[in-house]
């Protein structure tokens, strides 16, 4: 469909800083942090070392002051430890390094949503792009498609740079050594797979959230002024209003749920082994549904549109 | 599409703002190879005639362009329609050369190499963003992107609106220049009737969202004639029921509408009487 490739590098034109320039900008940051631990000795290297967070690794910290370079230190600790152990070492540092870019990409989908269809009423340029033969629906899917698949694409070429780049580092302090980097490193990282995960939850991640990411390109197509202010007062609002009548916080806890980011991984993070009949779930068919609605409310609204 | 009786049919829409009325039950045709001048006052309903007939705007009532409902297709409407809006609403962060991009990728009558040609002769640099580019060259870029599609028909809100006279008359030229030999019907609406008279083939005026004028220019002087009328005839010719009266240098130019030109002869000298005049006249009832 040649129309929807065209529609969705318009929004890449458009929103050229938040979906290239940013990313590249934080990436390029953590790789020179990485570098950084490349050149630096160990005492300067503790204070640069922001991906090692979880609680087992304070122990490294410790030790790291009396070793080598930061790199060969970890070789050597990774090397010290059993392959399970290797493989939640690397599994964790690799999550932290995405952390900071995935942190960025879900705030700039929610901007970028909100005012997807309500920019180009404000500046009147509404005009011109309905004053083309496209239709409102590939409209509002180009931009759901934009911010949902194509985006996040982006960042997470960003995050497999990153771990790339670290997982280098630390393989090339094994030369020289009799240390197997294949064994120590890129076993237990299984570079591949943990991509395709990564993949695989964020699809997850916006089909579980389509109602949230449905509700904002809908409150885009359909608010006259601050959309930010309706997007959020409004779940708050009903949030609020159950709180008072009732004494159950069915809806807010389902609100809660299909938002934050962090709530999905934790608690309803999909598996290899249980994809489909997640996908099938009673919880994931009532988003789809609800997120659908919200969408389809969109497209209507857009249908209407006019400058304001 | 060609070969339509009419390419736009508006039988009776009517709009509302609250309780403000935008459009009253506004009623005309546009028939192939026609320019229609759509000429009123600011508020008086221009615009959002053309947004309806756009599919931008909703309404009450029936329409058909291109024979088709422009509420429900605007898109496939779209594909036989260009439109260029009142001041620039080209996006200020498009780049020429992605303004070209898109176009070419979605609409499926655009001659790429015709808006090249077109932009080839103007001094906007294509690597320019929108917001670069002077109001002028603004207006300039989008009336290349729009010549350069192939249309049944072409929609201009106040094109010159706030543009000095140098580009105004090009605009024109161009537009004149490119269109003559098309089949291409265009509205045009403005409130500065002098400048777009010479081209109309049509007239309509709109007066607080209501049709007052609908006339071809050339049976204008079948329906209104001007007479000079000298101070001795006065009673005679206000018996005829003038539409319009004004005085020029001692006598009264007035206005008549649909009164045999036999009738008025004796009256005095008769024209047909300029656009503006006749706005003039129709806006002042």
């Amino acid at each position: 469909m040649n129309q929807l490739t065209v529609l969705i590098r318009r929004e890449f034109w458009e929103n050229r800083s938040i979906f290239l320039v940013l990313p590249a900008v934080i990436t390029g940051f953590f790789l020179f942090l990485l570098l950084l631990g490349a050149v630096a000795s160990p005492s300067d290297a503790i204070t640069l070392q922001v991906d090692i967070q979880s609680d087992e690794e304070v122990e490294f910290l410790d030790d790291l002051l009396v070793s080598g370079h930061l790199y060969q230190y970890a070789l050597l600790q990774l090397d010290a430890r059993p392959m399970a152990e290797r493989v939640s070492y690397i599994n964790a540092t690799m999550q932290s390094l995405s952390a900071p870019l995935l942190f960025t990409l879900w705030f700039v989908i929610l901007f970028y949503l909100l005012g997807s269809l309500y920019d180009d009423r404000r500046d009147r340029s509404i005009l011109f792009w309905k004053s083309l033969p496209v239709s409102d629906a590939i409209t509002v899917f180009s931009k759901l498609l934009t911010a949902l698949v194509v985006v996040p694409l982006v960042y997470l070429v960003g995050v497999m740079l990153l771990q790339l780049s670290a997982l280098i580092f630390v393989s090339m302090s094994a030369f020289g050594t009799d240390i197997s980097a294949v064994d120590t490193v890129w076993r237990p990282a299984g570079v591949f797979i943990t991509w395709l995960r990564s993949i695989g939850l964020l699809f997850f991640y916006a089909l579980w959230a389509l109602p949230f990411f449905g509700w904002l390109i809908a409150v885009s197509a359909c608010a006259k002024s601050a959309p930010l202010a309706w997007a959020f007062g409004i779940p708050l609002g009903i949030r609020l209003l159950e709180a008072i009548f009732t004494d159950q916080s069915r809806v807010g806890d389902w609100m809660h749920d299909h938002i934050i980011p962090i709530s999905f991984l934790d608690q309803h993070r999909p598996t290899a082994e249980n994809a489909f009949s997640y996908l099938l779930s009673l919880q994931m068919l009532s988003a789809l549904v609800v997120g659908g609605a919200f969408i389809y409310l969109a497209i209507w609204a857009r249908g209407k549109a006019d400058e304001i | 599409m060609k070969g339509l009786s009419d390419i736009v049919k508006v039988n009776g829409i009517s709009k509302h703002y609250g309780d403000f009325t935008a459009l009253s039950n506004v009623g005309f045709t546009i028939e192939p190879g026609s320019i229609v001048g759509l000429i009123g006052p600011n508020g008086a309903g221009k615009t959002t005639t053309l947004k309806a007939i756009l599919g931008l705007t909703d309404f009450e009532g029936d329409m058909s362009v291109l024979g088709r409902d422009p509420r429900r297709g605007r898109h496939k409407v779209m594909q036989r329609v260009c439109f260029i809006a009142d001041v620039g609403v080209l996006p200020r962060w498009l780049r020429v050369s992605d303004a070209l991009n898109y176009i070419e990728g979605v609409h499926p009558n655009f001659n790429r190499s015709k808006a090249e040609a077109m932009l080839a002769d103007t001094k906007i640099p294509k690597k320019h963003k929108v917001k670069q580019l002077s109001k002028g060259m603004v207006t300039q870029l989008h009336l290349a992107l729009v010549m350069a599609i192939e249309v049944d028909l072409l929609v201009l809100d106040e094109p010159t609106l706030g543009l000095d006279i140098l580009y105004r008359k090009s605009f024109y030229e161009n537009l004149l220049n490119d269109y003559f030999d098309h089949e291409t019907s265009i509205v045009i609406s403005t409130h500065q009737v002098e400048e777009i008279e010479s081209l109309l083939t049509h007239l309509l005026f709109i007066n607080q969202g209501q049709i007052v004028l609908d006339c071809a220019m050339d049976e204008l002087d079948q329906v209104y004639t001007e007479v000079l009328v000298g101070p001795d005839q006065l009673t005679a010719a206000n018996a005829l029921g003038p539409v319009h009266s004004r005085d020029i240098l001692g006598q009264k130019a007035m206005i008549f509408e649909n009164v045999p030109r036999g009738e008025l002869a004796e009256l005095g000298e008769l024209h047909t009487p300029s656009v503006a005049d006749l706005f003039v006249a129709k806006m002042q009832r």
